[in-house]
């Protein structure tokens, strides 16, 4: 009976650090830290730190709140720059990258992402004195769309209009392309139609139009990165999405900050 | 005219916030370098070589290469090699000083060099020691000389700063840069910026004029 | 994260050919500078109270001027201004010519004040004509003084060059950001971008110093 018992206990202890090996150390600093540190850059509407309050506001902003509170710790967002996010991360100043990054082959050779989380409607900014139906007449080696290097709609452009030229600006600035095309330097830009529209309010004499804002084009791959190594951290993020995604909370909070389709 | 007046009012504590953080980083660079070169400048005229060559190599690094790499590298390629992970404002405090204090000191050797060998020789044959003729005699005119040198190296020092917002440090251009995405008017806010860096650029030269007068050796001397 | 130098490698032709860009923009802003700061440097020196003043106030904004706002100036605003439309290139050199004209003004300022007044007054006690005192006299001597702080200011200008990444003009600087932002490596760019300026930085400024180094045992001997 004793050997039973006592064969019982070593089983219960061999399975229980056995367990504990196998627990995310992320999870588990994050935790014993009590704070949760995700790393944002500016990108209207997704997640931008608002310049009068210094709060930071968005979709992504709810995202990382919501995760926050799944994990019941405090949430930190740390401020950074697009080109410092990545190094950032791997340097270990925060946990988790959550922004509307578009993930890629080549990228994910560095970090690891998560599934992705949302599906967002791109639209085209066009010159106003342009006269196009629609936009594939864009396709034409006589048009010039300017993209903002690194970003989703780079790969979009490329694919859906081949024959025009292209343009990359390397610049933290996001109107960059869109002052491109209002001073008449480039034909058209791919964006984010909140975006667009926000562009457009705030320079009502600008040369541009939305084209076509009723047929938005779907932008997939949106992902947050983590740091390779910790896949049961990779896991419960992806649990997490899901989960976000079937109960809602996702559109949600997507009719909220980019508008109905 | 109400809107813009309504804007300046809603980003304008921002925009201040920044430009105090400009101005700290400005006052840590320069105190720092204006400091630090000095021992660079009489180590680099040393006699001994390997001290010398070190101190060329550090000097020469600093000034061939772009202060954005400079930043990067001291952020990220450090830690890799010497395991010292400095944040951010450190960093960009640690980058500022380093470029400084090797454009300074070339500034201060040029000044010395300048003071002529002859003044050096009289303070000998009238019984001034090495080391007090050099503080008395070489520095002070050294200094006045290297001033107008001095002056465009801290207005270079203070745009200088606006790289530090590669690293997320919320200095002027970066709040700049990030309400203008925010409010889509990027022309209203760069303007604004740059009018301030335009009067604290020449506030600086100012100040470096007025002390170059007062130091100059004038008719009541 | 480890440092990738096989990734480093790889690139360093593409930052080449940014390279080439990034010497044309810096020579032509370069010319551009020194071409307005000699006018004025020249105008500084005028006996009109008003355009000296005026001139010394233009070349003092000028150096006070952050150069990424003046070359976000140039690319937004002044085709608005002129009606034209104008390139990446074209506004940089714009922008980063206006500012080294301050720069340059001082520069050539400096080296004229440095030519001893006994030179100036020697030369007219000798009815030389002023044109002569000018180009045989006053400006070889100026120009040798002014060498050291000239090469600086190129390598200043190329230095400074690379904020033009952001207007879209191809140079190096841009070939860096654009491979780092496809795969999220920046450091091993950006020190391609290092290794470039130094290998072209370094040779002037070591030449600079020679020619100093010659110049001062010769008037040391005089």
């Amino acid at each position: 009976m004793r050997s039973i018992l006592i064969g019982m206990i070593a089983l219960f202890a061999v399975s229980m650090t056995a367990n504990a090996q196998e627990v995310s150390p992320t999870l588990r600093a994050i935790q014993s830290a009590g704070v949760l540190k995700v790393g944002m850059a500016d990108s209207i509407p997704a997640q931008t730190k608002n310049p009068a309050t210094g709060d930071w506001e968005g979709f992504n902003v709810d995202m990382a709140k919501n995760l926050a509170e799944t994990l019941k710790v405090k949430l930190e967002i740390v401020d950074s720059t697009w080109s410092t996010l990545i190094p950032e991360l791997m340097k270990g100043s925060f946990d988790i990258v959550m922004v509307d990054m578009f993930r890629t082959p080549v990228r994910a050779e560095t970090v690891v992402f998560t599934d992705s989380y949302m599906i967002t409607g791109n639209t085209w900014l066009v010159r106003r004195d342009l006269n196009l139906s629609n936009w594939h007449q864009l396709n034409d080696p006589k048009y010039t769309i300017v993209t903002i290097a690194g970003t989703a709609a780079v790969a979009q452009s490329d694919k859906l209009l081949p024959l025009a030229k292209k343009k990359a600006l390397v610049t933290e600035n996001a109107v960059a392309p869109h002052l491109e095309v209002a001073a008449g330097r480039a034909d058209a830009h791919l964006s984010d139609f909140v975006q667009n529209l926000l562009f457009i309010k705030a320079n009502p004499n600008a040369n541009v139009k939305i084209l076509d804002p009723n047929d938005p084009i779907e932008a997939a791959g949106y992902s947050y990165a983590i740091r390779p190594g910790d896949y049961h951290f990779l896991a419960f993020l992806n649990t997490w999405i899901a989960y976000n995604t079937t109960t809602g909370f996702i559109s949600e909070r997507k009719q909220q900050w980019f508008g109905g389709k | 005219m109400e809107d813009l007046a309504a804007r300046a009012l809603k980003y304008g504590p921002a925009l201040l916030n920044g430009t105090l953080v400009t101005l700290s980083y400005f006052v840590v660079g320069s105190v720092g370098s204006l400091l630090l070169a000095l021992p660079l400048a009489l180590g680099l005229r040393t006699r001994r070589r390997p001290i010398r060559y070190l101190l060329l190599a550090y000097v020469e690094f600093f000034r061939n290469t772009p202060l954005l790499v400079q930043l990067f590298w001291l952020h990220y390629a450090l830690p890799m090699i010497t395991g010292i992970a400095t944040t951010a404002p450190e960093t960009a405090a640690l980058a500022l000083v380093l470029v400084m204090t090797a454009y300074m000191a070339e500034v201060y050797r040029a000044g010395i060099g300048s003071v002529s060998q002859g003044q050096l020789e009289a303070a000998q044959s009238l019984g001034l020691s090495g080391r007090h003729s050099w503080a008395l005699l070489v520095l002070p005119q050294a200094f006045r000389i290297a001033l107008p040198a001095i002056g465009t190296l801290l207005v270079a020092l203070l745009k200088a700063t606006t790289v530090l917002s590669i690293l997320s440090v919320p200095e002027l251009m970066r709040v700049t840069t990030r309400i203008s995405n925010y409010t889509a008017r990027p022309a209203e806010f760069y303007t604004m910026t740059a009018v301030v860096y335009v009067l604290l650029g020449i506030i600086v030269s100012r100040c470096i004029h007025s002390l170059e007068r007062y130091l100059t050796p004038g008719p009541c001397k | 994260m480890n440092f990738d130098v096989s990734l480093l490698f790889g690139i360093l032709p593409e930052l080449a050919r940014g390279l080439l860009t990034t010497l044309f923009v810096t020579t032509i802003a370069f010319t551009l500078a020194s071409l307005a700061g000699l006018a004025l440097a020249l105008c500084s020196r005028s006996k009109v109270g008003m355009l000296q003043r005026t001139t010394l106030m233009i070349g003092s904004v000028a150096r006070s001027i952050p150069e990424l706002v003046a070359i976000f100036w140039t690319y937004y605003c002044l085709p608005n201004v002129v009606g034209l439309q104008l390139s990446g290139e074209v506004c940089g050199a714009l922008a980063l010519g206006a500012i080294g004209a301050g720069y340059m003004s001082e520069i050539v300022r400096g080296g004229i004040m440095a030519v001893p007044t006994g030179d100036w007054e020697a030369a007219t006690a000798l009815a030389l004509p002023r044109w002569r005192i000018w180009m045989r006299i006053v400006l070889p001597q100026a120009l040798s003084r002014m060498r050291p702080a000239i090469l600086n200011y190129f390598t200043d200008v190329m230095k400074n060059s690379t904020l033009l990444a952001g207007i879209g003009v191809a140079d190096v600087a841009y070939a860096a950001y654009l491979s780092g932002a496809q795969d999220f490596r920046y450091l091993e760019p950006l020190t391609g971008v290092a290794i470039l300026f130094f290998l072209v930085v370094f040779p002037l400024s070591q030449l600079s110093r020679r020619l100093s180094a010659a110049e001062a045992i010769v008037t040391r001997s005089l």
